[in-house]
């Protein structure tokens, strides 16, 4: 059977153009297919083994073609002259196809070992990157957490920074990629030497410095610490900052040092010593008050122990006292000075103290040191110690008074009696006399009485604006006539008035004079000097502005210190035949007077007391009444009232013997009752005589009252031994027309009554 | 020509098993593939330059057939080693199915065309009846000869190989 060959011809023709076509096609997409994934090594192997079999393709299918075109041209002879260069390409082609072939497993292995490695290693790097990522996002976390910081390029731009840096110092707008440092953050140090990053440039491993940086709102202080940043060589790529703002540490220093200076300034101004010590006992602070106290400036006393310069004795026994502060630290209580404590300063003067030493604890209460309190009490001494003397009179005065008033009443019989008696002219010389020396010896037990009454309550002082220059000269004169001692005065005409008991005053100067007299046995000069001043001067007296000063002084034998503080004590007396009533009656009526008597003397050299009274604010000296004739009294009814008998009975004989008619009552309602009676009958009592105080009824004061009421034109005089009494002094102004001091004699009595009667 | 064209096919065979050989002993991933392209270099410049003064011995007749038959041998070989580590490995994916059925067709007609190179040598030329020096028809008076004339349409397998590597390629290209 014959086949016809065309098929053949056409099948290979076409095959091969087919094959030429779709050969080129596969190479083109295997070469597409590479290069999307160039680093595969198996697509490469594909893309080679495709082209290897592209390569077969078209040496074979351009071999078929060429075969059949010289075929068809009757070319034969040609055909066979090419067809073993094809042959072998094709047999070439056929051994590569298969290298490649017999390679498949080696590239398919290689690929999938690389493919392992690739994806080992991109689960390394997959894992070293989120390692990377978690490292840098903590470094940045912690960069960012922290104070700022920024990493500058040797050549000075700024490379990176933290949030808390762009905080302070923002990138601008115009923020470039090489911003300067010294664009970023200005301060004092850009662009000198001092500069960190320079001295970092220069070779410097650590710079730390306290740089002050312009921000957005204001300067502020920065403690800035700089260091070299290298890489992984160790070559030095930038330098690294660090920037500690300290502006609330310095604004909190200068707060600190204002509080220090604050309390410094307290301290130096507070009105007590103040003296502190650290825990070893040495001194670490001392104020101004203590460095007068102690003698010690600060620059000498800061660092030494305490006892060398807060020496403290007993006043009285001279004994070294332990230190309150050294007892603070030891026991970590508060001590307080025992009394009578005195500190003895860096020049020896001593000076009382009153103080306290507590322990400084810190805020873990730990004791870091002690702190000594005190103060000058001196004067406060001085003051307790003048109360304490004037409490002293005032007891005895008590005392006194209660005598003087009980004595004065009998004395009212027994003078009253003797001077009855005297009048009896059939008495003998002798008798005359014994009687006058009784009489004698009873006034001065009056005198004696007088002065005991000037510390009782009576024995207030009967004050009337006075100028003291003539009681002063009279006292003095008085007292110095016929003495060889002499007075000298100074008392200026512009003396301030006083208000003052002339007879107790007097009574003050004579008591000093005398004891001035007695202090220059060989005689001598007592300098009398009068002054005015403020109260300045006698800060002890409080209320009033203006003072008048008085000191007596004489160049005698002078007072011992051991004995100067108790010479104002009554009844106490260095003289033999002293009462040592004196220098105390003085005291107590200077303080009567609501003002001071002080002494200072040194021995052998002389004595000085200093009386100060506060002035008066009257200007002008009140006047006394005039004495009036006894002889012209007219004969009266006079009633006496005295709840003691003796007083009655020894007035009645006065008032009798005087002429005149005596009724006499015990107590203040009796008297009014017989002056109602008199007054009623039509023969009124004239005069009533009537006694301050009774015991236990009604006295003179309120009697007084009921008999004006009775009789307003009622005169009444009022007795007491109370002569010091404000009734007695200003007995007007309760209703009485006149007073008379008990003991009185017939005389005195006389004088007052006509004194009274001729009104 | 045909002798010296044996020749270097084996030369390049032993190349081949140099570079295996080159490559199990380095290990590396590069080195291969740099040996090879070497070796590929050479081996088209050689083919090319073919000249029978390179032969020392002379070359010739059915030598010729032995070395392309040998060719279509090693390409079926290649192949198929190809195709059974491809199963081996299980290698499934976009254009792997593709790939394999190239790999099937391209083996079917290297059989083919081996066998038919065989065929041609035993065909009569009396059975190509030719008119003006050109074959018209062909005479098929058996089995063999009826094979003969299908191995001459070989490229009814040839086109349908390369249009499944086209499509092997575009998936890949595509995915």
């Amino acid at each position: 059977m014959n086949v016809s060959w065309a098929p053949v011809i056409f099948v290979d023709i076409s095959g091969s153009i087919l094959t030429l076509a779709l050969a080129f096609w596969c190479a083109v997409l295997s070469r597409e297919w590479t290069q999307k994934k160039p680093d595969d090594i198996f697509r490469h192997y594909i893309f080679l083994l495709t082209l290897a079999i592209v390569f077969f393709a078209i040496s074979r299918s351009f071999g078929h073609l060429v075969k059949q075109i010289l075929l068809l041209s009757d070319l034969e002879s040609s055909w066979e002259l090419i067809s073993p260069f094809s042959g072998a390409i094709n047999s070439t082609s056929f051994v590569v196809i298969f290298a490649f072939g017999i390679y498949f497993h080696r590239f398919q292995k290689v690929h999938l070992e690389i493919e392992r490695y690739k994806h080992h290693l991109e689960e390394t790097v997959d894992k070293r990157t989120a390692e990377l990522k978690e490292t840098n996002l903590t470094l940045e976390t912690v960069l960012n957490s922290s104070i700022p910081i920024c990493i500058t390029s040797v050549n000075f731009d700024l490379l990176k920074a933290n949030n808390a840096y762009y905080s302070i110092w923002p990138l601008g707008e115009e923020a470039s990629n090489n911003l300067k440092c010294f664009e970023s953050r200005p301060g004092s140090f850009c662009h000198r030497d001092q500069c960190p990053l320079s001295q970092i440039v220069n070779g410097k491993e650590e710079v730390v410095l306290e740089v002050s940086k312009d921000t957005l709102e204001i300067e502020r202080q920065f403690i800035v610490t700089a260091k070299p940043f290298r890489d992984v060589d160790g070559k030095l790529v930038g330098i690294v900052e660090s920037f500690q703002d300290i502006s609330d540490r310095k604004k909190a220093e200068i707060e600190l040092a204002s509080e220090r200076e604050r309390l410094a300034v307290t301290l130096r101004s507070i009105g007590d010593g103040v003296i502190t010590t650290d825990i070893s006992g040495n001194i670490v602070l001392i104020n101004k008050i203590a460095e007068e106290f102690t003698g010690w400036s600060p620059e000498d006393a800061v660092g030494k122990p305490l006892e060398d310069v807060f020496k403290i004795i007993n006043e009285k026994t001279k004994n070294k006292c332990e230190n309150p502060a050294t007892k603070a630290l030891k026991t970590g209580k508060i001590i307080t000075l025992v009394n009578h404590t005195a500190l003895i300063s860096k020049d020896g003067s001593i000076r009382s103290i009153a103080d306290s030493g507590a322990p400084i604890r810190d805020e873990k209460s730990e004791i870091i040191g002690a702190v000594l309190v005190f103060r000058d009490v001196t004067n406060q001494q001085r003051m307790e110690e003048e109360l304490l003397k004037v409490k002293k009179l005032e007891s005895v005065g008590v005392l006194a008074g209660g005598i003087a008033h009980d004595f004065n009443n009998i004395l009212t019989a027994i003078l009253g009696n003797i001077n009855l008696a005297r009048l009896d002219t059939s008495m003998k010389d002798q008798t005359q006399h014994l009687l006058a020396e009784a009489e004698k010896a009873s006034l001065r037990a009056k005198k004696l009485t007088q002065q005991l009454l000037t510390f009782s309550k009576g024995g207030e002082p009967v004050k009337k604006t006075s100028s003291l220059r003539e009681v002063i000269q009279d006292s003095a004169d008085f007292v110095l006539h016929g003495e060889k001692v002499l007075c000298e005065y100074c008392i200026p005409d512009d003396l301030l008035m006083v208000d003052i008991d002339k007879g107790q005053f007097g009574q003050v100067i004579q008591n000093i004079i005398i004891n001035a007299k007695h202090a220059m046995p060989e005689g001598g000069v007592i300098k009398i000097r009068c002054e005015n001043v403020d109260s300045g001067v006698a800060p002890q007296l409080l209320g009033e502005k203006a003072y008048v000063q008085v000191s007596i002084s004489d160049n005698g034998i002078g007072i011992p210190a051991n004995i100067i503080d108790k010479i104002f004590d009554p009844y106490f007396s260095t003289k033999s035949e002293g009462s040592g009533l004196g220098l105390a009656i003085c005291h107590s009526i200077i303080k009567k007077h609501k003002g001071s008597l002080s002494v200072k003397s040194q021995p052998g050299q002389g004595t000085t007391f200093t009386i100060i009274l506060p002035a008066s604010t009257h200007m002008k000296e009140k006047q006394t009444l005039k004495p009036v004739e006894i002889d012209q009294i007219a004969k009266a009814k006079i009633m006496v009232m005295d709840d003691e008998k003796i007083v009655r009975d020894v007035a009645h004989a006065m008032l009798s013997g005087l002429g005149h008619d005596v009724v006499l009552a015990k107590d203040g309602a009796e008297a009014i009752q017989l002056f109602k009676e008199s007054v009623e009958s039509g023969n009124p009592i004239d005069l009533t005589i009537m006694d301050l105080t009774i015991p236990g009824g009604m006295g003179g004061k309120e009697a007084v009252k009921q008999l004006i009421n009775i009789n307003p034109e009622a005169k009444v005089i009022v007795s007491s031994g109370y002569s010091n009494d404000p009734i007695m002094a200003n007995c007007k102004e309760y209703g009485f027309c006149a007073s008379v001091v008990k003991p009185y004699r017939s005389q005195d009595l006389n004088r007052v009554i006509a004194q009274v009667l001729s009104d | 020509m045909a002798l010296t064209a044996s020749y270097d096919g084996w030369w390049l065979f032993s190349a081949c098993v140099y570079a295996n050989s080159e490559y199990e002993q380095n290990r590396s991933y590069t080195k291969p593939m740099k040996q090879f392209s070497t070796f590929l270099g050479i081996l088209v410049f050689l083919t090319l330059l073919t000249t029978p003064s390179w032969a020392v011995q002379a070359h010739g007749g059915a030598e010729g057939l032995v070395s392309h038959q040998i060719g279509h041998a090693l390409f079926i070989l290649g192949m198929g080693y190809l195709l059974f580590r491809l199963y081996r490995i299980q290698m499934k994916g976009s254009g792997w199915f593709e790939f394999k059925v190239f790999l099937w067709v391209i083996i079917a007609w290297n059989l083919l065309t081996f066998s038919g190179h065989w065929m041609h040598e035993c065909v009569s030329p009396g059975k190509f009846i030719k008119s003006d020096g050109s074959t018209i028809s062909f005479t098929i008076s058996s089995f063999t000869d009826a094979y003969f004339y299908l191995t001459r349409l070989d490229h009814l397998l040839l086109v349908p190989s390369f249009a499944f590597l086209v499509l092997a390629l575009r998936k890949w290209r595509l995915s």
